[in-house]
């Protein structure tokens, strides 16, 4: 027996001194924690989720900017200079003569043309970044110097040119890879494999690995042609949950927890060694509520939707975050210039109820609402159901609650078959049309499938979508703000926010509401 | 029989087994009225009519559903298991990326539960009834009834967060470089790598998962060791072996152990089937990229490929931890092979 014991005495001691074991902390890489989860490709021209925006806008660059500070400016990127033609047909950029990819090549008008026509013809999701925006053709006119081509004018167009997936790859090093931009690229390229592990871009950093559902490290470019960064390179580090996050961090394990919930926060805010970033998202959770005759339902009557926006008690919704929320007034978010904030419901229970009563409905009605899983601002769609459940009760309303699993809610959404939902709306880039191109049409978008039918705001969108002038839309936008008001069909219950949690060491960090993160800027 | 010829009529056997695994997860993949093509296209480009019609084609999803079945069936012998909706990937190749974190954990926690379980069983049982004997039996009737996501968040928070005595959740040190991939073992790869410093590391983040996962086989181990010595040594052989004046301690190891490994074996093979075939909720709490965190994710995304290869992947190993048990018994105990 005493052998036991003493085979137990060194088992103990050898787990002892590995838990011991010293850990070489590795140079000034900043470790990022989140969850990372949903990459499906590294691939510029093939990924179409959240997390490759982060990667992307980390090791490529793109022909313009749009900067965290002011979301309605389009800045210079790789491209000094673009010109729109008279008919707004044309886009005419012009590079950069610095530019350099990290390799130390030049970028070229070529590697330009190259990148977007394998977008296209690589026919993934991502390709509608082309395609929904009438591309028509892309040719070099010199070594510096792109034309784009459009099949009607897309004043958008030049925010969309922001997007990542529209990211300047170096032709050579893709081809190289087996990659190719002929017309059937989604047969014949072969590059995914190696873009999966590595980068061909000019970014402040290079992607040297991925690691599916474990992390993706970067390193520093330093080649960086704006030269190169204060990092020595980024790892996005997957986590769970955000209270292993947080542990990671307070630890120093890591540098960054990137979208926590706000109990975690408020955890958080209690550690003197971190600190909070509160980002302000373009991420809008709305109660949308059909308007169609095609339900039979009291809702097709305006007024029952009135009533139902007049009796949710928004502040109630926004406390379940925690209070890391905002609100704006219909399906365009605060800080889209002509988001109107004043124009937004608030409660008011005898306004709702006079306005049930006038509908002929004085002791309420029953009817379900239709909720996914999932999540927005840390609250689970349930949470939210219940609290409008509990908020339309107090005028009569009584709503029954029917959850399903994300995709089985998209089917039947999709398949206009739900009268009532809760549901969420993320932008893919800056431009208002990526709300009024959703939110207003019978034949297409999500208004399609609440079988919405406002001629009035449909004819706002497509004025919104034509005009130029960015005073001339802000003032459109305003009046469709004012006209979803009344409609009552689509209302935002949450504009989330997003919040970071740094160790109070690091510096220059910036939240930025479509790639998440600005890397490039940041010191520890 | 032989051994030899045993070994091949049950490897025989296995054969049908499988395929009617294949059928049913096809059949219950056609029973759940759910369209795929939102996962593998994503919400979004529904409205897109080419982008569907693409994916439809590309997937097979407008043929009959037999013949879906017969290309399902017949890839599956040529080794293809189909292309995950999710991450674009062949489900082997996903297999292959995540299984190494999972056998890592998984023959970790067994030689934890082994190495601590069988020891701890036998003195259990040989002392029973005493205070070692019960304080032994809370334990592990403690450690089989607590739930893994339950202890392994509170060791975390204890160990890692606030005493940061143990390393936190992942598999390696965040700031630590890994070593180049050969097995997708961490600990292996290190050992080849020649790093051993980075082999601490693996080691290290294996403490607190294994702990959680193998404490629970570990319940299990000692309540079967203990109930087979208790049983074993009350038998008319120990008393013959005592009678003849042999040192207790071969009493129980000589005697009595050798037959109360017997039920062992059995426990052992099916934890360790159930240990590999994915802990969920220890490799969540842990982020342990392995494959059942993969799997949870492929079943909450409706990713049939990837639930239909790792099901298969798990039926697979519990066919072969099976077969290997059963081999195992019949050299134990000849017996087994002529009922």
């Amino acid at each position: 027996m005493r052998r036991l014991f003493a085979l137990f005495l060194i088992l103990a001691l050898t787990i002892g001194f590995i838990a011991q074991a010293p850990v070489r902390a590795q140079s000034n890489a900043l470790i990022v924690a989140g969850r990372f989860v949903d990459v499906i490709t590294l691939d510029p021209g093939r990924a179409f989720e959240t997390t490759n925006l982060i990667v992307h806008h980390a090791t490529y660059e793109t022909l313009l900017n749009i900067n965290a500070d002011d979301l309605s400016k389009i800045v210079p990127g790789l491209a000094e200079s673009y010109s729109i033609s008279e008919d707004g047909l044309e886009y005419t950029f012009v590079l950069n003569p610095n530019a350099k990819f990290a390799s130390g090549n030049p970028v070229t008008a070529e590697d330009v043309r190259f990148s977007w026509t394998r977008l296209l013809n690589l026919k993934g999701n991502p390709s509608s970044y082309l395609t929904d925006f009438g591309f028509k053709s892309i040719e070099v006119v010199d070594e510096r110097t792109v034309k784009v081509t459009l099949e009607a004018p897309q004043p958008a167009f030049a925010s969309v040119v922001t997007a990542p997936a529209l990211s300047v790859l170096e032709k050579a090093v893709v081809v190289a890879q087996g990659g190719t931009d002929a017309a059937d690229a989604d047969q014949t390229d072969a590059a995914k494999d190696w873009l999966d592990q590595n980068s061909a871009g000019s970014g402040p950093f290079i992607l040297t690995r991925w690691s599916p559902n474990s992390e993706i490290v970067m390193v520093r470019n330093e080649n960086y042609w704006r030269g190169p960064v204060a990092l020595e390179g980024v790892t996005l580090r997957v986590t769970n949950d955000a209270a292993s996050a947080l542990q990671l961090v307070a630890r120093g394990d890591a540098d960054i927890a990137l979208g926590v919930d706000a109990d975690t926060a408020e955890q958080a805010r209690n550690n003197a060694d971190l600190k909070l970033n509160i980002g302000q998202t373009l991420n809008l959770l709305y109660l949308g509520i059909s308007s169609s005759d095609y339900f039979q339902l009291p809702i097709s009557d305006v007024r029952v939707r009135q009533a139902i926006a007049n009796a949710i008690d928004y502040d109630g919704v926004i406390a379940l975050t925690g209070g890391f929320a905002e609100r704006p007034a219909a399906m365009l978010p605060l800080g889209i210039a002509g988001s109107d904030p004043s124009l937004r419901y608030t409660r008011n229970l005898d306004k709702a109820k006079a306005l049930l009563a006038e509908a002929g409905y004085p002791n309420g009605f029953s009817m379900k609402l239709h909720i996914g899983g999932g999540s927005t601002a840390g609250v689970p769609r349930e949470v939210i159901a219940a609290k409008v459940q509990a908020d339309l009760a107090e005028v009569g309303i009584q709503v029954e609650i029917d959850q399903q699993t994300t995709a089985n809610f998209l089917t039947a959404f999709r398949a206009q078959e739900l009268p009532m939902v809760i549901s969420a709306w993320t932008p893919d880039y800056l431009d208002a049309t990526m709300w009024t191109a959703f939110f207003s049409k019978a034949d297409s978008g999500v208004s399609r499938r609440l079988r919405m039918d406002e001629p009035k705001i449909a004819e706002l969108a497509d004025k919104i979508a034509a005009e130029r002038d960015p005073e001339a839309r802000a003032a459109l936008l305003t009046e469709y703000v004012k006209a979803h008001v009344d409609a009552a069909i689509f209302i935002p219950l949450l504009q989330e926010q997003y919040i970071d949690v740094l160790r109070s060491n690091v510096e220059g960090y910036v939240f930025h509401p479509v790639y998440l993160t600005e890397f490039a800027g940041v010191r520890k | 029989m032989s051994l030899v010829r045993y070994i091949a009529r049950r490897l025989i056997l296995t054969a049908p087994m499988l395929f009617g695994i294949t059928l049913v997860l096809f059949l219950i993949y056609n029973l759940v009225q759910v369209d795929p093509l939102v996962m593998i296209i994503g919400e979004r480009a529904m409205d897109n009519p080419q982008l569907v019609e693409a994916a439809i084609r590309k997937w097979g999803l407008d043929r009959p559903v037999w013949e879906q079945y017969v290309t399902y069936v017949t890839n599956i012998l040529r080794g293809d298991l189909g292309t995950s909706f999710l991450t674009r990937r062949p489900v082997l190749d996903d297999l292959r990326t995540h299984l190494p974190a999972t056998v890592e954990l998984a023959v970790s926690s067994l030689l934890f539960a082994v190495i601590l379980g069988i020891p701890l069983g036998i003195l259990a049982g040989i002392y029973f009834g005493s205070l070692f004997d019960r304080a032994v039996w809370f334990i592990s009737l403690l450690n089989g009834s607590l739930p893994p996501f339950w202890t392994g968040l509170i060791f975390l928070f204890v160990f890692y967060y606030s005493l940061g005595i143990t390393p936190g959740p992942g598999r390696f040190p965040p700031r630590m470089e890994r070593p180049p991939t050969f097995s997708g073992l961490l600990t292996v790869d290190s050992i080849v790598a020649g790093n051993f410093e980075a082999l601490g590391g693996a080691l290290s983040h294996l403490i607190l998962p294994t702990v959680i996962l193998g404490g629970f086989t570990l319940a299990l181990v000692l309540r079967v060791t203990r109930a087979a010595i208790v049983e074993e040594m009350r038998r008319e052989y120990v008393r013959t072996a005592r009678s003849k004046g042999l040192a207790e301690r071969l009493v129980v190891v000589r005697h009595a152990l050798r037959n109360a490994l017997l039920p062992l074996v059995t426990i052992i093979g099916l934890a360790f089937a159930g240990l590999l075939s994915g802990a969920v909720m220890t490799e969540t709490v842990f982020d342990w990229a392995g494959l059942g965190q993969y799997l949870v994710r492929a079943a909450a995304s409706l990713d049939y490929p990837a639930i239909q290869g790792g099901t298969l992947l798990i039926a697979v190993i519990y066919v072969i931890v099976n077969l290997c048990v059963d081999v195992l018994y019949s050299v134990l105990d000849p017996r087994v092979r002529h009922g």
